[in-house]
């Protein structure tokens, strides 16, 4: 059941959203919310989409079933997503546009909410509440257990504002009882388990870095990753760590390089063009070999472009950014739930060999909201690294870099320890980290780190895979692409239509075994990606060409570049086409 | 601390590979001499630095080090005492590296007051991309990237560190290593963010100024003003001014205040005064 809220920028929408979407979760229920605001700050419409069902919710739905419009300007801009037939428009008692609005076939439920509102707190401040009592009543949401949530939600603001709040949801309950009469059929159906838990993409990004023990933060703020730092600027101090913000992006991961060279475990969060800023400093980790993670929340671009808006157009960045050859990680997460156990994957990977981890998140990622169990701490496995610990003050330099290490990576040592003084450094070196630039010492370093990146794709490869017996068509995405790509899997499933799908968790070092598999009894791939280059399809198509020219496989992009993500209609679309007629196609732009 | 160290205990792996009469030597001997004085052990101390000749330094003292990139040297350091308050962080930049490319971090740095010793080698020129003219290169010098003369007026790092919060700033010549090496050491014992500016010649690509240029334009504040009072910023900021295309040498000024680093730690222990668990954070999200 999808429910889509809209109205002023100061309606309180998105604070209605989020108490909607806790009380859903509270009662047994699944949601993914997301939510739309201008890039200004004031003025200007602000949405909120809810979608609940009783078991988990993969995307936000293509039609809505209850549509509040708080103003004119939502009806007008929306009116066309609403269900038809059975859809239910919720709108301010007033003579306005919604009138006529009984041609889309949508019950019309009119209230005067300023009216409710004044009479039940004096003021309009609460007038999101109302509406919340309101749905309620009409769908079945128990206001006690939303009771619950304003009063932990509004704890802080003292009982006085818990008590208006209270009032406001009683008289949404009240009025919806004496004077509306139920036409619609939708009612929200619950699941047993009560102890879900609510975030956004950013939230589980900061949470899962609190959960593997980063326990330093620097950052500097940026649309739309800002929430990170936000809340770990409120969290890692409860648990001994220190969050810095910086004067620039640059700076936030020299802070980071800095405090992970100090042996404590280090991340920052940005977007595209904070990521452009910080390029240079990920070749020095890669080259000194400092553990970091960097997230990178994808926007629109090139340059400033859509803060607010999403996009997957930084994968080639974040593999070839950095001049030089510098190896590193590139990751990305699937859906809220595995932001935060890619994250704890991210700092795991980069402690273990001692490199740069990007976590290519999204916009559309970072915003909504979905419901996760919460996570069982005691199978979340968290790498601690084994350091040196001092041999007193030998004559015998510390051998930082050791060239014979395997998987390229050696044990490091951290101030404090004697005896295991080195210097970290950017330019070629030794295994001592001194500066060494004679073709011997290059040629032993380079293939030290070259191992090191082999190494890591031989120990972390995991991807989404949906096998199908017998399927010769197959679909990948990546990252924020993923859950998608699930749903036009299963709905070719339920045409009786073989497609299968690969959408890995790691990018870079590419996991060549899982993908070579994938490949092999294809004829026919199909690789979304909301950006106009195809990114993630070129890499495929170089790095396995060997592959799929032996197996006479084509490789079909469909992209998107609009700022928005994909709807499951526009992926499955073309798939389906392939699939029915085994049509020929290019690349399919939307 | 145990007060057995030889002065042999920070002598490096690696021969300096300044040019000889470099006025690099001097600092690294004051900073030396500070240590040892100092009885240091060499794990506790970490020297950070950029990119450039006075950032060659981490190579040539037995400490951790972190050579890190042109300009992010205070950055760097800033992160690591956050993260590990302890230890003893030193910077040793230049006129370039942190006026110039690093100009940003240098004021932020100072801002703070990050418990750190910057120490600047301020030779005027860029040394290491072999001469090229620096932020603090007078007005009209000419070098090959400026042959018809530059046509920026210089920056004062002196001037920039009191205006912008440095609780001690100090200026000392590479030409009085046995003062260098007090001023070093007494930022080094100073609480908050030390500044010493060093005149520190290139001997190769600024020979204009060389050791005696930089004799005949120094002078002691002490011996100028013997009741000069180093507590005061605004004298310290006339004395300065005052003496514009001069080098007043030793502390110009000294404070007491909050550390960054100190402040982050009250933040932590209010923040963990109340006892939070992970389960009480798992349960904002219900």
């Amino acid at each position: 059941m999808t429910f889509r809220i809209e109205g002023d920028a100061g309606d309180g929408i998105i604070s209605m959203g989020n108490v909607l979407a806790k009380s859903i979760a509270r009662s047994g229920g699944h949601v993914y919310t997301f939510r739309t605001y201008p890039a200004e700050v004031r003025g200007g419409q602000s949405t909120f989409q809810l979608r609940a069902g009783p078991e988990p919710v993969h995307s936000q739905g293509d039609k809505v079933d209850v549509f509040v419009a708080l103003n004119e300007t939502a009806f007008h801009q929306h009116k066309a997503d609403l269900k038809p037939q059975d859809g239910v428009l919720i709108h301010p008692d007033v003579k306005g546009v919604w009138e006529g609005s009984n041609a889309y076939g949508a019950v019309r439920y009119a209230v005067d909410f300023d009216r409710i509102t004044k009479q039940a707190v004096g003021n309009l401040k609460a007038k999101n509440v109302v509406v919340i009592g309101m749905l309620a009543e009409l769908f079945g949401l128990d206001p006690d257990t939303i009771k619950t949530v304003l009063a932990d939600q509004f704890r802080s603001k003292g009982e006085k504002v818990v008590a208006a709040n209270s009032r406001a949801l009683d008289a949404g309950v009240l009025h919806t009882q004496k004077h509306i009469t139920k036409i619609d059929k939708h009612r929200l159906t619950f699941g047993d388990r009560t102890d879900l838990l609510v975030m956004s993409g950013n939230e589980a990004i900061a949470y899962g870095a609190l959960l593997a023990g980063v326990r330093f933060y620097a950052g500097y703020p940026i649309t739309p990753a800002s929430e990170i730092l936000e809340w770990l600027a409120k969290h890692l101090p409860q648990f001994g760590g220190r969050v810095v913000q910086s004067e620039d992006e640059i700076a936030a991961l020299s802070m980071c390089l800095g405090a992970s060279f100090g042996g404590v475990k280090a991340m920052t969060a940005t977007s595209g063009p904070g990521l452009s800023l910080m390029s240079e400093m990920i070749g020095l980790g890669s080259m000194a070999e400092i553990p970091v993670v960097i997230v990178d929340v994808q926007r629109g671009g090139p340059s400033t472009g859509m803060p607010t808006k999403d996009a997957q157009g930084d994968l080639d960045f974040a593999i070839y950014g950095t001049p030089g050859e510098a190896p590193k990680v590139v990751l990305a997460p699937h859906d809220v739930e595995d932001c935060l156990y890619q994250t704890i994957n991210a700092v795991n990977i980069a402690h273990r060999f001692h490199i740069p981890v990007i976590l290519l998140s999204g916009q559309s990622l970072s915003h909504r909201t979905e419901t996760i169990a919460p996570p069982d701490l005691s199978k979340v496995a968290i790498y601690e690294e084994n350091f040196f610990d001092g041999d007193g003050r030998s004559e015998q330099r510390f051998c930082r870099y050791d060239e014979r290490a395997e998987a390229g990576t050696s044990r490091r040592s951290i101030p404090g320890s004697a005896g295991g003084e080195y210097r970290a450094t950017g330019l070629e070196h030794d295994d001592c980290g001194l500066p060494r630039f004679d073709p011997q010492t290059r040629e032993r370093m380079v293939a030290r780190r070259r191992r090191k990146m082999h190494a890591i794709s031989k120990f972390f490869h995991a991807a989404d895979r949906s096998p199908q017996q017998d399927a010769t068509v197959g679909l990948m995405g990546w990252g924020t692409t993923t859950s998608i790509v699930h749903k036009v899997v299963r709905r070719a499933s339920n045409q009786g239509l073989k497609l299968t799908c690969l959408c890995p968790k790691i990018l870079f070092p590419s996991p060549d075994q899982t993908i070579r598999e994938f490949i092999k009894p294809l004829k026919k791939i199909f690789i979304c990606e909301t950006n106009s280059t195809r990114q993630f399809a070129e890499l495929i198509k170089s790095r396995y060409s060997a592959e799929l020219i032996r197996g006479n496989v084509e490789v079909i992009s469909i992209t998107k570049d609009t700022g928005l993500p994909f709807t499951a209609a526009e992926v499955y679309g073309p798939v389906e086409e392939v699939l029915r007629h085994d049509r020929h196609q290019e690349t399919v732009n939307l | 601390m145990i007060a057995t160290k030889k002065p042999s205990t920070f002598k490096g792996d690696f021969k300096p590979t300044w040019c000889p009469g470099c006025g690099n030597f001097a600092v690294l001997a004051g900073l030396d001499r500070a240590l040892v004085g100092l009885e240091f052990h060499p794990e506790e101390v970490v020297i950070c630095s950029g990119i450039g000749c006075s950032s060659r330094f981490p190579f040539f003292m037995r400490t951790y080090g972190f050579h890190s990139l042109h300009g992010r040297a205070l950055a760097v350091a800033t992160g690591l005492k956050v993260a590990r308050p302890e230890l003893t962080v030193i910077v040793t930049t230049g006129d370039g590296d942190a006026a110039s490319i690093g100009g940003n971090h240098f004021m932020h740095a100072l801002r703070r007051n990050v418990d750190l010793t910057c120490i600047i080698m301020d030779n005027q020129v860029y040394g290491m991309t072999k001469g090229q003219t620096s932020p603090t290169s007078t007005r009209g010098f000419v070098t090959k990237s400026t042959p018809y003369g530059a046509q920026t007026p210089e920056v004062d790092p002196v001037w920039i560190a009191l205006a912008l919060g440095a609780t001690y700033v100090a200026q000392g010549a590479s030409h009085d290593p046995k003062q260098l090496a007090a001023l070093i050491r007494a930022g080094i014992e100073h609480k908050g963010m030390a500044v010493i500016n060093v005149t520190s010649p290139c001997v190769t690509f600024n020979r204009a100024c060389d050791y005696k240029f930089y004799q005949e334009r120094s002078f002691n504040i002490l011996d100028k003003q013997p009741d000069y009072d180093p507590s005061d910023r605004l004298a310290a900021m006339e004395l300065v001014h005052n003496n514009q295309g001069q080098f007043p040498l030793g502390v110009l000024y000294r404070a007491e205040a909050a550390t960054f680093d100190e402040q982050l730690t009250a933040v932590a222990d209010r923040a963990a005064a109340t006892e939070v668990t992970l389960d009480d954070v798992a349960e904002t999200f219900h």
